[in-house]
């Protein structure tokens, strides 16, 4: 569903993204893994064609991605809702993007149902300032899914939440994904490797200065467990030791360069 | 929820000390001119002249200030919507196109600070009446700090809103009128506010010289007649108008800016 062939990005000289080349399968969830400053929200810009490469191409359904297509449906950290229109208003305006064809009151309709489906009843006529953190991104993903998108992107949606809710949103994007039967492609952002074990069928991880991919794991279990049992299981323990270890390597890395950088100069 | 409700009531309390406080301020300030006046006649009476005579002055002409107030708003509504409307617009269709701004900058960097009372005597040579040079004044007086603002206001919009809309396949009108307006709003407003209190000095100052009705034009020829008390009535019922035009501009925008303040 999406490819990318040694992908560069680079602002000023420096490197962001560096020959990254990566595919995503129809139907997989990717958990893009990595420390803060690798690059894998630059990386899932450029898939939403947000951004263009400096180098290197990005194919989504087949098609060359050249600025934001159809195909895709975008969830951000906490802006996806523009804060002057209703959260009802916001999902509809998205859905008239969507089906210029549908009539208004068809529109209202399908927002209502999308709202209700991540359990967003009552809440067509409020701000998204009313809301808090967690209903305002259960919106953003219902906004996201009510649109016939074959690709669902997520830059690190849940990294503002409190645990309880991280968990819950969580168990709805897996839901999502499965009753979606292999529709829906899914880049989702994180740096939490247990969020990427319980919800990634697939697992990369981006090494550092400059982003790169460093691994990239099959999920053993993808999903046949329950989040209670995830943890007993031996091979994703092995796998969360296994990408712990990669992910601390790299850390020491980056580390180890500004150590020498410093020693470098006398302190 | 409940945070909101009681952010609300504070708000409602804290507005309603405030008008509580001017009120008693502009007492105050009423009682002091009284004594000064009608009691101690401490001021020149002639230039002064009491309450006792603003008042009843006041009450006399009420229909000579009715019909000054109607005349002012005949010239200042329609100047002062065009000049919003017209600022606005410019605004956003320069400030979407990044090259067309950046060649027509230098120029409005160059106008914007001309002062619009500069140009009445031009403004009557070249207009045929004075309705429309008036108009014309009070217009520019409006439209400039409208779309130094709108500009301002599409220039710092969010980028994230605008990846939110490319992302929502957004185009044309539907990515004007439901994000990068709204998203100008809180600059735009600023700058119909300046604008608007820019409309009423350069309304006054157009009346005073060769308009027939009008409020700034009730002041300019009691002026000149040396009826002073007829002078401060026409000053203080201005001001009266302005205040509630000032409150009804207060009104709506805290209705359309109903997201700013509790982002």
């Amino acid at each position: 569903m999406i490819e990318c062939r040694n992908l560069t990005v680079a602002f000023q000289n420096k490197t962001i993204l560096d020959r990254i080349n990566l595919g995503v399968a129809d139907g997989a969830f990717l958990c893009l893994l990595g420390q803060s400053g690798c690059g894998k929200s630059t990386l899932l810009r450029t898939f939403a064609g947000l951004l263009k490469p400096t180098s290197g191409e990005v194919f989504v359904d087949g098609k060359a991605v050249d600025g934001p297509e159809k195909a895709c449906s975008v969830v951000f950290q906490d802006y996806s809702l523009f804060p002057w229109m209703t959260t009802g208003k916001n999902l509809m305006l998205a859905l008239t993007a969507s089906f210029p064809q549908k009539s208004k009151a068809e529109i209202r309709n399908l927002a209502e149902s999308y709202l209700e489906m991540v359990g967003l009843g009552g809440v067509f006529n409020q701000y998204p300032a009313a809301l808090s953190g967690g209903m305002r991104q259960r919106a953003a993903i219902a906004r996201a899914i009510a649109t016939p998108s074959k690709v669902l992107l997520m830059d690190e949606p849940f990294g503002a939440l409190d645990p309880v809710n991280r968990a819950m949103l969580q168990d709805l994007v897996r839901e999502l994904h499965r009753d979606s039967h292999g529709a829906r492609t899914v880049v989702f952002v994180t740096h939490d490797v247990d969020e990427a074990l319980y919800l990634g069928t697939e697992i990369a991880v981006l090494g550092s200065s400059p982003g790169r991919v460093i691994a990239l794991e099959k999920n053993p279990v993808s999903r046949q467990l329950p989040r209670e049992k995830l943890f007993e299981n031996e091979s994703v323990i092995s796998l969360q030791r296994k990408i712990m270890d990669i992910y601390r390597s790299d850390m020491n890395e980056k580390l180890n360069l500004r150590e020498s950088f410093h020693s470098g100069n006398g302190i | 929820m409940n945070n909101r409700e009681f952010e609300q009531k504070k708000a409602k309390r804290d507005r309603r000390t405030a008008a509580i406080g001017a009120t008693a301020v502009f007492a105050v300030l009423t009682a002091l001119y009284a004594v000064l006046t009608d009691l101690t006649h401490v001021l020149d009476p002639v230039l002064f002249p009491g309450l006792g005579v603003i008042l009843p002055e006041m009450a006399r002409s009420s229909g000579e200030l009715l019909k000054g107030f109607l005349y002012s708003m005949r010239l200042l509504i329609p100047s002062l919507a065009a000049g919003i409307l017209a600022g606005v617009a410019c605004g956003l269709a320069v400030g979407m196109h990044p090259k067309v701004k950046l060649v027509l900058m230098p120029l409005f960097r160059a106008l914007n600070p001309v002062p619009p009372t500069m140009l009445i005597p031009y403004a009557i040579a070249v207009l045929p009446s004075f309705w429309l040079s008036s108009a014309v004044i009070i217009f520019l007086g409006v439209f400039w700090p409208v779309l130094m603002s709108t500009l301002h206001g599409v220039v710092m919009l969010e980028p994230r809103w605008i990846d939110n809309a490319r992302c929502l396949q957004l185009t044309g009108r539907k990515l004007v009128f439901k994000v990068i307006l709204p998203g100008a709003m809180p600059q735009i407003f600023a700058g119909i506010g300046s604008g608007l209190i820019f409309s009423f000095i350069l309304l006054t100052v157009a009346e005073m010289f060769g308009a027939k009705a009008g409020m700034g034009f009730y002041v300019q020829y009691y002026a000149d007649f040396a009826e002073y008390g007829k002078v401060l009535g026409g000053i203080l019922f201005l001001s009266v108008v302005v205040i509630l035009l000032m409150t009804i501009f207060d009104r709506i925008q805290r209705r359309v800016l109903y997201w700013t303040n509790k982002r």
